[in-house]
């Protein structure tokens, strides 16, 4: 496997609007996401943290600016390439509505692999559900799943294709804090057990502290970068940042 | 109230367009059928109130009035002198007119699909106008009406022959002349010629049909007056009686046509219900928030209801104007639909105040009627929901109540199906409980189709289920909400029956066609006016014939109406003797050979309940009633009459002698081919005739059948359009409420072409279903019609092939009606859809 970084962004730019009404969501960032480590992207709202992820992840363009997945540019890509990049190298969890209502859990979680017209490796699906603790709702539909639970088939779908990176929109935004630490925990055994890399985007400071690397964004900036945090260490930068 | 119904509408305008669009379909096939047989109706007031202007009275053969389009009986031309001698008579003149065959050069004159006439030139009454040129007064010299002069060519000067019922004349065309204001109708030929030649021609001499009288008294006066010198069976009328007369039988005529047209419009209007109803619903659904929280803030169920009834109005409203504009185009097409290659009068098109009225109550009616459950539905949502995010799924317990309904209704819609097909003594016509029935048979299986829809999208979506993702998500999407797939399927099931029907009957009756051929005529060889129009052969090629050694037996059968038990029936003349030899009658009582004279056959349905020998009353126009014996009770001819006389018999009761078939056998042993050569080479010297044998006989009958299932198909074609509209219309709805889906399906990793792929399988999924349950109706429709007719020679003939092609021509009208949403949705954004509330 390649050994750089698992995603680039560099002098991304991202404006919204004309005029007056100009936006810079975000205004030249450079960030490297390392390769099987675990990033968290922190920022206050309208920061342009969303809008970095879903660049990052190939479903928005640049308006200047490149993304590098791998050593793929994938301003170069078309639609089509584009489409295949996300299905095989990239796994999602939005905030909410992560699931196919017509679909059972299990067929959620083979979603990509099913589209792609390929057959699920039976001992991974194994593995990936019995990480999340999903065994006995196999068979359920999402309506009758509770939010953790569909949360949690979401990050399973997002494992399924051993993608190169996950990325994660406040996945635990929605949830009660039980159901939310218990989807960080098996965010972070991806990453310990499986080699994972995941981005995920959140203003939680309990969320940032399970990921090794926090990315702080104003602005459409990024104005600084902590290792290996803690909730308190978290909290006590972020005080500093507002002031 | 209004305000929020304004609000409602310009909000969802995208959604409610396809619908008022589908309204407008319908509503202007219903005004195009009045517009169309009105103005066909006003031609032909202008038509006979012209022809008849340029006199006051008519002297003619006495008739009955039903019969009143048959030659009466000729009065001799002296009697005209005597007509002009009453005192107030200021004119009198004689005419006849009659059909002959001719031709320019080597042309047949006219379109091959209307009649040629000869009409006697007048020569003191102006019932004409000369348009160019003169009017034709000597021997040798004709008339023509200018619209076949200019269709054909043909400029003063020019030589055309014309075969009369014995001679074959030359004229010099001296002049275009036409009834006032009509150059043309339905593409006749006209040749006006000399009284004299004209009466040679059609073999009268020294007689008239009618005598044209112009006076200056008054005209019941009048009347009276020259009654008083008439013979028996000789009466006199006013011209506007006369015309009166003739129209109130064209009338009948326009009011079968009209009708006919009601019920394609009929089944568009209540097609396109389904497609008002469904809309409705899926908005009412969409809307469940913004409905409920208007509750929430204090607005009443009849507020709601009212609201959604207000909106459908304006929709209604708005689509029925738009509807008669449609129907103005819509008209003009069916105008030249129905020409059938010949020019129907240019007269323009009426639209009277009743058109608009029909046609607005039409839109409205049905657009508020197809609203009121979605209206009810709408009202019924609870204040609480606006706080909801997910309807509550239906419950297994009202889609059990549904498939109850549904199949009571399906059952009811049956029996009167049947009621209707055998016939009853209900005070209402049989066709309205056959339209009741078929329309409730078709809501019954509707409401069935939407309690059962899942699981069987589920069952006819097993191969499609199998294309990967785009198949599975098609198929479970289908069945993703019963009522709204049954709804929509329902529409196309509506038109694919009656095409099933079509096609079923039109089948049947070709194999019928083809056995009658086969097993009635034993005829080798059949001469019959080329084209369908009214036209006749001249006797005298029956005669050239009879001189060939190619020919065996030849039979030549004559055919006119007369009055049979208060009904107009089609009487057939001929050499019975020798047509029992070329004509196989199935003969069921008595013998073909014993009808002669006096003596007469019937044919079974007209025969039932009588005994050979029974006294039977026939009425004429020419000879009134006359009394005949029953000889012979025949299943069926092949023949276009019910009654067969003897050529004898005919002679002395018609005043036409013209023939409408001639049969021939030829002698034993010689080759078809070389018998037909033979018999051609004296036809050709009669234009307008053709020679067939049995198989291109058989040919000639399918070709007809064809163009009539085309005019079908043609009609129905609204229908089909529309349901399809509805498809486009429910999918693009349904594709809008599904956005986030979309969005994160595109986002995990599906490409446009396999979105793409998915809407359209849906699509076909659901235009399959309304197909095979439509096509399994028809089928059963048309089983039932030929049950219920229970004509022995009458029977099913499925035509699986075109049966396959409708399938597949329903499942590509489903790919068609998904191009738009697919296509839309494949071009959605991701992350906005993803963000899509
Ligand atoms: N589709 C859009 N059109 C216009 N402005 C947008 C759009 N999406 C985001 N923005 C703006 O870009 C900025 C960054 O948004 P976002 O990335 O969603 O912030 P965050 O996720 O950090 O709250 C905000 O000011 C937001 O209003
Ligand atoms: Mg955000």
């Amino acid at each position: 496997m390649n050994q750089g970084p698992a995603a680039q962004a560099i002098e991304a730019t991202k404006v919204y609007g004309e005029g007056t009404a100009e936006v810079r969501a975000l205004d030249g960032i450079t960030l490297d996401i390392e390769r099987g480590r675990f990033t968290a992207i922190m920022g206050p709202s309208g920061s342009g943290k969303s809008t970095l992820l879903h660049c990052l992840a190939g479903l928005d363009d640049l308006t200047s600016g490149s993304i590098r997945i791998g050593d793929v540019d994938i301003g170069t890509l078309d639609d089509d390439d584009l489409t295949r990049l996300r299905r095989d190298r990239i796994g999602f969890v939005f905030q909410a509505f992560n699931l196919v209502p017509t679909l059972n859990a299990e067929e959620n979680i083979t979603l990509p692999i099913a589209i792609a017209g390929r057959k699920p490796e039976k001992e991974w699906l194994n593995v990936v559900v019995s990480t999340l603790q999903l065994g006995d709702r196999l068979s359920h539909r999402p309506s009758q799943l509770s939010g953790g639970q569909q949360q949690r088939v979401a990050a399973a779908r997002a494992l399924i294709t051993r993608p190169d990176l996950i990325f994660a929109d406040e996945p635990s935004g929605n949830l009660d804090s039980r159901s939310g630490n218990q989807l960080l925990e098996f965010l972070r055994e991806a990453v310990d057990q499986f080699g994972q890399t995941i981005v995920m985007v959140t203003h939680d400071a309990n969320a940032a502290a399970v990921a090794d690397r926090i990315v702080f964004l104003a602005d459409g900036q990024v104005i600084d970068e902590m290792t290996s945090p803690t909730a308190p260490s978290i909290l006590d930068r972020l005080k500093h940042l507002e002031s | 109230m209004w305000r929020a119904a304004w609000k409602g509408l310009i909000g969802h305008r995208l959604r409610f367009a396809l619908t008022a669009l589908s309204i407008a379909l319908g509503v202007g096939l219903v005004a195009a059928s009045y517009m169309f047989t009105d103005s066909l109706g006003r031609a032909f007031e202008d038509l006979f109130s012209a022809s008849l202007s340029g006199f006051d009275v008519q002297v003619r053969g006495e008739v009955d009035e039903e019969l009143s389009f048959v030659q009466g009986a000729p009065l001799p031309q002296s009697l005209i002198d005597e007509v002009a001698q009453v005192p107030g008579v200021t004119a009198a003149t004689g005419t006849v007119f009659g059909f002959v065959q001719a031709s320019v050069g080597e042309e047949p004159l006219g379109n091959g699909s209307a009649p040629t006439f000869v009409v006697s030139w007048p020569e003191l009454v102006d019932l004409f106008e000369i348009q160019s040129g003169e009017r034709p007064d000597a021997p040798g010299e004709a008339a023509l009406d200018p619209s076949t002069s200019q269709r054909q060519g043909i400029d003063l000067g020019d030589e055309i022959v014309a075969i009369g019922v014995s001679t074959r004349e030359t004229f010099e065309i001296v002049g275009t002349a036409a009834i006032e204001g009509f150059e043309s109708f339905g593409g006749a030929v006209s040749i006006y010629v000399p009284l004299e030649t004209a009466q040679a021609l059609l073999d009268l001499p020294e007689q008239v049909l009618t005598i044209e009288v112009e006076s200056t008294g008054e005209v019941e006066a009048m009347i009276a007056r020259i009654e008083r010198i008439l013979p028996e069976g000789v009466e006199a009328v006013s011209a506007q009686s006369a015309a009166e007369e003739q129209l109130a039988s064209f009338k009948e005529a326009l009011g079968f046509l009209n009708t006919f047209l009601l019920v394609f419009a009929g089944v568009t209007v209540f097609v396109a219900a389904f497609l008002i109803q469904n809309t409705f619903r899926i908005i009412v659904a969409q809307r469940t928030q913004e409905l409920a929280t208007l509750r929430l803030v204090g607005a009443s169920r009849r507020q709601v209801l009212r609201q959604v009834m207000i909106e459908a109005a304006v929709v209604g409203g708005a689509a029925s104007v738009l509807g008669i504009g449609f129907g103005v185009l819509l008209a003009r097409l069916i105008r030249q639909l129905l020409s059938l290659g010949g020019s129907l009068p240019a007269t323009p098109l009426a639209l009277q105040p009743r058109t608009v009225l029909v046609a607005l109550a039409t839109g409205l009616g049905i657009t508020l009627l197809s609203a009121l459950l979605p209206a009810r539905a709408a009202s019924r949502i609870p204040p609480i929901a606006a706080l909801r995010r997910v309807q509550a799924p239906e419950s297994s317990q009202t889609q059990r109540r549904r498939a109850v309904v549904g199949l009571a209704l399906t059952g009811l819609g049956a029996v009167l199906l049947t009621i209707g097909l055998i016939g009853s003594d209900l005070p209402v016509p049989d066709v309205t409980v056959v339209g009741i029935g078929a329309g409730s048979t078709f809501i019954g299986v509707a409401i069935v189709l939407s309690a059962i829809a899942r699981p069987i999208t589920a069952f006819i979506g097993a191969p499609i289920r199998r294309l990967g993702v785009p198949g599975r998500l098609a198929v479970d999407n289908a069945g993703r909400i019963p009522r709204r797939t049954a709804a929509t399927a329902s529409a196309l099931m509506v038109g694919l029956a009656l095409v099933g029907l079509t096609l079923v009957l039109a089948d049947s009756l070709k194999a019928t066609a083809d056995r009658l051929i086969g097993d009635r005529f034993e005829a080798d060889l059949v001469v019959s006016p080329a084209g369908f129009g009214a036209s006749r052969l001249s006797p005298q090629l029956a005669v050239d014939l009879a001189s060939l050694n190619e020919i065996e037996v030849l039979a030549a059968v004559r055919d006119g109406q007369v009055q049979f038990e208060g009904e107009t029936r089609n009487a057939i003349g001929g050499p019975t003797d020798v047509l029992a030899e070329l004509v196989n009658f199935n003969v069921l009582a008595g013998r073909i050979e014993d009808i002669s004279g006096n003596r007469v056959g019937l044919r079974e349905g007209l025969g039932e309940g009588r005994e050979i020998g029974d006294e039977i009353t026939i009425e004429f126009a020419r000879t009134g009633e006359q009394t005949f014996e029953l000889a012979a009770v025949f299943e069926a001819s092949g023949l276009v009459g019910g009654i067969l006389i003897d050529d004898v018999a005919f002679a002395a009761n018609f005043t036409e002698q013209l023939d409408s078939q001639i049969f021939v056998g030829l002698a034993g042993g010689l080759d078809l081919a070389a018998g037909k050569t033979a018999v051609e080479s004296i036809v050709a010297t009669y234009t307008g005739a053709q020679v067939l044998d049995q198989s291109e006989l058989a040919d000639e009958a399918s070709s007809q059948i064809d163009g009539l299932v085309r005019l079908v198909f043609g009609l129905l074609g609204v229908a089909v359009v529309i349901a399809v509209i509805g498809i486009t219309n429910t999918l693009s709805l349904s594709v809008l409420e599904r956005t986030r889906e979309i969005g994160l399906l595109r986002a995990v990793g599906m490409n446009r072409r396999q979105l793409r792929r998915a809407i359209s399988l849906e699509s076909i999924l659901i235009a399959s279903l309304g197909g095979l349950l439509g096509m399994g109706l028809g089928l059963t429709f048309a089983w039932a019609v030929i049950e219920a007719i229970d004509a022995e020679f009458l029977r099913l003939s499925i035509p699986w092939g075109q049966v396959g092609l409708a399938l597949a021509g329903a499942a590509v009208a489903g790919l068609l009606a998904a191009l738009i949403p697919a296509w839309r949705a494949s071009r959605r954004n991701i992350l906005t859809a993803i963000a899509y509330e």
